[in-house]
């Protein structure tokens, strides 16, 4: 193309961004007001659980004291070897603590190499820094050993023995000691006046540990259970809907009556019997029961979408071009098939949180000692207006943390149904 | 003879109130060649097209009788297994609705690829660039830019070139096209007919052109069946069908349309309306909305029989001419 031409025609518009099915959703998801601030509450409740060991712990991040009989000033860093080998004795607890620890190092690190990488615009290369960075971080995690680390760091430190860089909240999850049911410190109780020599900003439970230490460790087992249980419910879901709808005849009609059993039966009730029979009371036990007694939702949903989408032309394409049943169901049908479980799993984490606060508060839930706030309630049973703090404050996030997840959720569904979408289509 | 089906039948439900979609189609299609496949909606034109890979959805539908030989094979009764490297690599199919037969949420480039990837153990960089070639051929502009863009971005006309592609990849002996150019305007689908037909020459490939439009059989094939009610009705070289028309409904086609008359004058229409499947009349299905309708056709189902050299007809009221070719056309001098 010679020059007068390039500079005389008209500069061609500039090739708008790619607007693919999400980035229609993500311009409605974002004009819900309600649904956006929902989002950024849950990003910062994770924040939170991610977080919740260099928030609240007893342990210090660094502690410098002189050795007694050196006289040589020691640096330790006492909270490190906490955060790699947690302390709880339960397996899937501690399995849980590592995880997010682990996510905790491991996601920003692998933001940082998306970043990093796209920004030289080499993205499908950088991705495989991704494994070597993962393994990398698994390490000290295998490696470091638990111990129990008794040394009352806080007190060392108010006696002028040491010196120590404290998380915000300088209490453990586990710590007990601060006097049975203390209530908030601010809460002006002049009898309690000479009984308490720390400052408790949501007060003590019935075995004299920190509510609000517990309720920011609490978060952890809610968000977990919330997800995993979801992420199982919609895996056995998506299975049998996408098996009902896609083969259909005498398949369809047992998954349907399978489906339609299972929703007979009172949830709450077949948990609680499921979990009484059980040995072992642990968190991974109440996230498979509740997956499991879930699932019949998303199985129907995930039916009624593959229904649809068979009959259209691109999935006898794939069959056409010779792909067989799975490939055709797990690369065609079920991508197009996924948008509404994505909203009914939104409200799903909200459910199953609520569900296993209530199995936490009848004592069906984890094990002691874990925090939850369902337990953190249970102990306020006796006397809940004696003891509102242990009432109010596990409440509080219970409710805060349903709410904000319904509200992403219906602004999820209102932003992926067609008929609510104002401007220009998407 | 490349493919040959034989007395199919398909129906949809089971008792008295299926619907017999097809019933007795035989249709047969030579190595190189490009046979149409005309009828109107709903005369089981497109589940024909559908059952000679064995793609009827099931259930409802059902193949109840028949056999589509494929070489030595039969399809219909071929194992999955057989069936997958018969689709896609020799038969492929391009269907009528380009909005809808390419996968919304997938690029076109792994829409592409995968067709290769099914069928033949090559790197995937391979099969990538063999798939821009074909996007090239099928006349895609900036075929590079094309294979990562999602359907949505495509027009109707270019979308129907990407199903083309697709279905070319494996350089199959025969495509199966179901009204390929129905969903187009009219210079995109004199383009894509265009396009078919030079790729058919350079491929060596064999058509089999499923269209309710005329028009577009006399340009593309040059054997044609005609379908009525599920059943074919008449079988001729596309000349001889033009030329001279013998089944009345075939006749009452070529009299509806536009262009025969003088300006000014109604446009001729077949009386009554299309048998529901369901309920096929007895005897003839064509007798209730037929001219030359007798007593015969409303108790006799008429058989396809040979009426003229090469020319297949069923109709009781079309009468046999043994007689050579020469013959017949002195007769109609002295006529």
């Amino acid at each position: 193309m010679n020059r007068s031409v390039e500079s005389s025609a008209p500069t061609p518009p500039p090739p708008g961004p790619r607007r693919g099915y999400w980035a229609g959703v993500w311009r409605q998801f974002r004009r819900n007001r309600a649904a956006v601030v929902g989002l950024a509450c849950v990003m910062g409740l994770f924040a939170v659980a991610f977080l919740a060991p260099l928030l609240a712990n007893r342990y210090p991040f660094v502690w410098t004291a002189s050795d007694p009989e050196t006289g040589r000033t020691v640096t330790s860093f006492p909270l490190v070897r906490q955060f790699f080998a947690p302390p709880e004795k339960v397996v899937p607890e501690r399995v849980l603590e590592m995880t997010y620890n682990y996510l905790l190092l491991f996601l920003p690190c692998a933001g940082l190499v998306w970043w990093a990488s796209s920004r030289l615009g080499a993205w499908r290369q950088g991705r495989w820094l991704l494994a070597p960075v993962g393994v990398l971080l698994l390490l000290p995690f295998v490696l470091v050993q638990p111990r129990l680390d008794p040394t009352p760091y806080r007190r060392l430190a108010a006696q002028d023995q040491g010196q120590g860089v404290f998380p915000p909240v300088p209490y453990g999850p586990f710590e007990q000691g601060f006097g049975n049911r203390i209530p908030p410190t601010w809460w002006d109780d002049e009898s309690l006046e000479g009984a308490r020599d720390t400052y408790h900003l949501l007060g003590t439970d019935n075995a004299g540990r920190d509510v609000f230490v517990r309720v920011i460790h609490g978060a952890r087992v809610s968000l977990a259970v919330g997800i995993v249980s979801v992420f199982i419910a919609t895996a056995i879901g998506i299975l049998i809907g996408a098996t009902a709808g896609y083969f259909g005849g005498c398949v369809d009609l047992l998954l349907s009556r399978l489906i339609e059993i299972m929703i007979c039966f009172p949830t709450f009730f077949l948990i609680l019997t499921i979990i009484a029979v059980m040995e072992q009371r642990s968190i991974l036990n109440i996230m498979l029961v509740i997956g499991v007694t879930a699932w019949t939702g998303v199985a129907r949903l995930v039916r009624g979408e593959v229904l649809k989408q068979r009959s259209l032309d691109y999935v006898t394409a794939s069959v056409a071009l010779g792909a067989r049943s799975s490939r055709t169901i797990f690369r065609h049908v079920l991508p197009n098939s996924l948008a509404p479980v994505f909203v009914s799993m939104t409200f799903g984490i909200a459910s199953s949180i609520l569900l296993e606060s209530g199995l936490s508060f009848l004592g069906f839930g984890v094990d002691i000692p874990t925090a939850s706030w369902g337990e953190l309630l249970n102990q306020a049973r006796e006397a809940p207006a004696v003891y509102w703090w242990l009432a109010l404050f596990p409440g509080l996030p219970i409710f805060f943390t349903v709410t904000i997840y319904n509200l992403v959720g219906e602004g999820l569904r209102d932003a992926m149904d067609p008929r609510l979408r104002m401007g220009p289509a998407a | 003879m490349l493919l040959e089906a034989r007395h199919l039948s398909v129906q949809f439900g089971e008792g008295p109130a299926a619907a017999r979609a097809v019933n007795d189609v035989s249709l047969s299609i030579d190595a190189g060649e490009a046979v149409g496949l005309v009828g109107e909606s709903g005369c089981g034109k497109s589940v024909t097209g559908l059952s000679l890979m064995r793609l009827v959805e099931s259930p409802p539908g059902r193949i109840t009788a028949g056999e589509v030989r494929l070489g030595d094979r039969d399809l219909l009764r071929a194992s999955d297994r057989e069936l997958r490297a018969v689709r896609g690599q020799e038969i492929a199919m391009v269907f009528q609705e380009p909005m809808t037969s390419l996968n919304p949420v997938l690029t076109i480039g792994d829409q592409l690829t995968e067709a290769i990837l099914l069928h033949e153990r090559v790197a995937p960089e391979e099969a990538w660039t063999r798939s821009v070639a074909m996007l090239g051929e099928v006349g895609i502009p900036e075929p590079e830019d094309r294979m990562l863009q999602y359907p949505h971005e495509l027009s109707g006309g270019m979308k129907q070139r990407a199903m083309i592609a697709m279905g070319l990849l494996c350089r199959p002996k025969l495509l199966i096209a179901d009204e390929p150019t129905t969903a187009l305007d009219v210079t995109v689908q004199a383009q894509i007919l265009e396009l078919l037909r030079s790729l058919r020459e350079r491929y060596r490939m064999a058509l089999l052109l499923i269209t309710h439009d005329l028009a577009v059989v006399a340009e593309t094939v040059e054997r044609v069946y005609v379908m009525y009610a599920s059943r074919i009705a008449e079988h001729a070289r596309v000349e001889d069908l033009f030329g001279e028309p013998l089944h009345p409904y075939t006749r009452g086609l070529f009299a509806c349309l536009p262009g025969r008359g003088r300006p000014g004058e109604r446009l001729q229409v077949i009386p009554g309306r299309v048998p529901d499947p369901g309920h096929h009349p007895t005897g003839c299905r064509f007798h209730p909305r037929c001219p030359l309708a007798q007593e015969v056709c409303t108790r006799v189902d008429p058989p396809l029989e040979l009426k003229r050299p090469e020319r297949l007809v069923a109709c009781h009221m079309v009468a046999r001419e043994d007689a050579p070719a020469d013959a017949a056309r002195e007769d109609r001098a002295h006529a």
